[in-house]
């Protein structure tokens, strides 16, 4: 899997369509320069080749001048023959011919084949009487002269007289009678600077000089310097005067070719630069593209990895916007915790999921984040549920985003801590409840041992006091005296056993109770003492005034208020009672007011429910009532509070749970 | 010596016992007793009304406590500390309420009830 995989990879790496495209490329770049470079071959060739012919003109040119010259001169000497054949003025005309004239070196006339005039004759003289037409060597071109009537340039050959040179002969006719030739020779050399051959030339050509055989009629070279002749870099001009031909060739015909080579290797090297290049600038692309895809899928993975966190999130996860508050997208565990869909939850800002009370903690810290003051926060709060319900969560915010500015956008995290908050509270209930009772606990037992330990001490003292007493009549006295101490004692334990009654039931009847009826049994109780002391008992209970109360419970509380309100009456008043029922906040409120002698809360206030606890004289105030009472309405959920003036009068008010 | 002995204290029973023991002690030639404290107060505020040299004074009494009954008297009296020796006198084996007894200069000694004679004989012996 791997293998082929990495094999598919190396096949695709090197036939890549960026290193298809370089080699693409190079062949390109290799044919187009190639090609010019081929054109330019052409063209250099063919200027080569008309430099060639140019100058194969120019020489033809030349050589027909020089033998129009010739012709010219040799015509002129056959003027001196006249029609006897006889010569005459050779020796005065031959010189100026020849002396005036750089084509020609000799002039000869040759009456019969037989050489019989030269000039000049220094350097001639052996040719003279030489038969030419007898020579075989010479003959067939002499012949040749005569059978065409015409000039005929013979040669080159080697001169008799030394030398290699070109002889013209021109056949004379007299009376249509062959007299003999007018003979005109060229030397060779002379026949070349003539030509300008080697002037044209230079050094960059080369030449050659043919000419027919006419007894064989091969073609015989008479110039070394060319050995392989090769027609397409070489010119000819043929001279029908002489059967002569001329080649001309470029002295080194590679030498084009030479000169292409560098170039023909720069071609090389610039395309496959070129290719290089190309195929460089699109793998670029390729490179980047490869690189983009393998962080693309990098990236999508990251997200993907991110989004799985975001969306499976044990705790809710929102992006807020930091300004307006609003929510912008929020998890998984967010919308049900809030029981809203993502599309709905997006119409809302913070403020309006969070519990009234708890929305300015929240923009405060919010303002904070957003002015730079802190860059996160946490707090406890409650969310409004969809579906109404309150829940508490543990909120953290912290920025997510910044421009220049400020934050942009926030992390919202949410944990559902409502159970851990109700349990808290349930905790903290219970807690404040053990306290409570731990408190009332305590202090019982120190009303326990207070109140026991006064009875006890007085028991310990009276025995002391007996083992000491002198007389019988003494004793009698002390146990008199104990008699009232078990008296007193059982007072004591009888109150204490009522108080621990209350505080131990915890489980006692509470039913809805018509306040208005027990007040009714409550009064006919106290109806003695109503009319010893000429009361003003007045009733305010609305008629559905109902609260929750254990019966027996109720009966002691509203005795002993009422009891007290009309056992600390003022003497010097007609006792007024008010009884009054109020809903307050949703619970109701029994209002016992009096206008009787009044109690100094600054002094007894945090005594006033204590156990034992009197503020009067009267034997009838044991320091009892109260505290039971207060312990009935504490086990009942309620509570007392009271005002109170001295001389004017106290109001008792008994908030019901 | 006359020496006069003064009991505040709203136990109706402890007020027998204490006398027959101030009785039985024999050290005293002159007893009073109180069961209010504001009785007391009224009657010894007047720096010319000469105190007893012993009190014993409870702590818990309705109306007027022992502490208030002190500070209330001393109040009137600054010179209290030199007039008369207060004992506390309590049932209450409170260790609170020893601490504020031992706070007040005034008083001289706290007693747990209940007093016997030999005590009270050797606090009297003191004066």
């Amino acid at each position: 899997m791997k293998e082929s995989k990495s094999g598919f990879y190396i096949f695709r790496k090197i036939f890549s369509r960026s290193r298809l495209a370089g080699i693409f490329s190079f062949l390109f770049f290799c044919f187009l320069g190639y090609f010019l470079l081929w054109q330019r071959f052409q063209i250099m060739n063919e200027r080569e080749l008309q430099e060639m012919s140019n100058i194969i003109n120019l020489v033809e040119n030349n050589v027909e001048q020089s033998l129009q010259n010739s012709y010219s001169v040799a015509l002129s000497l056959a003027l001196l023959i006249d029609n006897e054949g006889n010569i005459e003025n050779f020796e005065e005309v031959a010189p100026h011919m020849v002396d005036g004239n750089p084509n020609i070196d000799v002039v000869q006339l040759v009456p019969g084949g037989i050489i019989t005039k030269v000039y000049p004759l220094e350097g001639n003289r052996e040719v003279i009487n030489y038969n030419i037409l007898q020579e075989e060597s010479l003959k067939r071109e002499a012949n040749k002269a005569i059978e065409t009537r015409k000039i005929y340039f013979a040669g080159p050959f080697e001169l008799k007289q030394g030398g290699m040179a070109v002889i013209g002969r021109l056949p004379v006719f007299i009376r249509n009678e062959f007299w003999g030739f007018s003979a005109v020779i060229i030397k060779l050399e002379n026949l070349f600077r003539q030509s300008g051959l080697k002037k044209l030339a230079g050094g960059k050509y080369q030449f050659q000089f043919s000419k027919i055989d006419v007894l064989t009629g091969d073609e015989v070279f008479f110039l070394p310097e060319i050995k392989n002749l090769n027609k397409s870099y070489s010119k000819s001009v043929i001279l029908p005067d002489g059967d002569w031909k001329f080649y001309i060739a470029s002295k080194n015909s590679n030498e084009i070719l030479f000169l292409m080579l560098p170039v023909a290797f720069i071609i090389l090297i610039l395309a496959a630069w070129l290719g290089w290049i190309i195929s460089k600038e699109l793998e670029q692309p390729v490179k980047l593209q490869e690189l983009l895809m393998k962080k693309t899928g990098e990236l999508v993975q990251s997200e993907l990895k991110f989004r799985t966190i975001f969306d499976q999130a044990a705790i809710g996860i929102a992006r807020l916007d930091s300004i307006s508050g609003n929510i912008l997208e929020t998890n998984t565990k967010y919308r049900e915790l809030l029981g809203y869909t993502a599309e709905e939850l997006t119409r809302f800002d913070y403020m309006q999921l969070t519990h009234p009370e708890d929305i300015q903690e929240d923009y405060n810290n919010m303002q904070r984040i957003n002015s730079g003051e802190i860059t996160e926060f946490a707090i406890n709060k409650r969310i409004i549920k969809k579906n109404g319900d309150i829940g508490w969560v543990k909120l953290t915010v912290s920025t997510l985003r910044e421009n220049g500015l400020g934050p942009e956008e926030h992390v919202a995290l949410i944990e559902d801590i409502t159970e851990k908050r109700l349990s808290e509270l349930n905790l903290n209930k219970s807690y404040q409840m053990v306290m409570d009772q731990n408190k009332r606990l305590l202090n019982f037992s120190f009303i326990v041992s207070h109140n026991l330990r006064s009875h006890s001490s007085n028991i310990q003292a009276i025995l002391n006091l007996y083992e000491l007493a002198e007389c019988e009549v003494e004793k009698e006295s002390y146990v008199q005296l104990l008699s009232k101490v078990g008296v007193a004692l059982d007072q004591t334990l009888f109150d204490l056993n009522e108080v621990v009654t209350i505080q131990a039931n915890t489980d006692l009847v509470v039913k809805p109770l018509l306040v208005s009826d027990y007040l009714k049994i409550t009064l006919d109780l106290l109806q003695v003492q109503i009319q010893k002391k000429k009361a003003i008992i007045r009733q305010e209970i609305p008629e559905e005034m109902l609260v929750k109360f254990n019966p027996a419970y109720m009966e002691s509380v509203l005795l002993n208020f009422l009891s007290n309100a009309l056992r600390y009456s003022d003497h010097q008043r007609t006792p007024e009672i008010l009884i009054s029922g109020t809903c307050e906040e949703g619970s109701w409120v029994l209002e016992i007011s009096d206008n009787g002698i009044g109690i100094d809360l600054d002094r007894h206030g945090k005594q006033l429910f204590g156990m034992y606890k009197s503020f009067t004289d009267s034997p009838q105030s044991r320091g009892i009532g109260l505290f039971i009472t207060k312990n009935q309405m504490d086990a009942m959920g309620g509570r007392i509070s009271v005002e109170s003036m001295v001389n004017v009068g106290t109001t008792f008010k008994l908030h019901f749970k | 010596m006359n020496k006069e002995i003064c009991v505040i204290d709203d136990d109706y029973i402890y007020q027998l016992i204490i006398e027959k023991i101030i009785r039985r002690a024999a050290i005293f030639v002159k007893s009073t007793a109180y069961r209010n404290a504001g009785h007391a107060f009224q009657r010894f505020k007047d720096p010319e009304f000469p105190l007893p040299h012993l009190i014993l004074l409870d702590i818990n009494m309705p109306l007027m406590d022992g502490w208030e009954f002190i500070a209330k008297l001393s109040s009137c009296r600054p010179n209290l500390r030199n007039e008369t020796k207060i004992y506390i006198v309590s049932s209450s084996i409170a260790t609170a309420d020893k601490l504020k007894a031992a706070s007040f200069k005034e008083i001289s000694g706290f007693l747990s009830k209940p007093v016997s004679v030999q005590k009270l004989k050797e606090i009297g012996g003191k004066i």
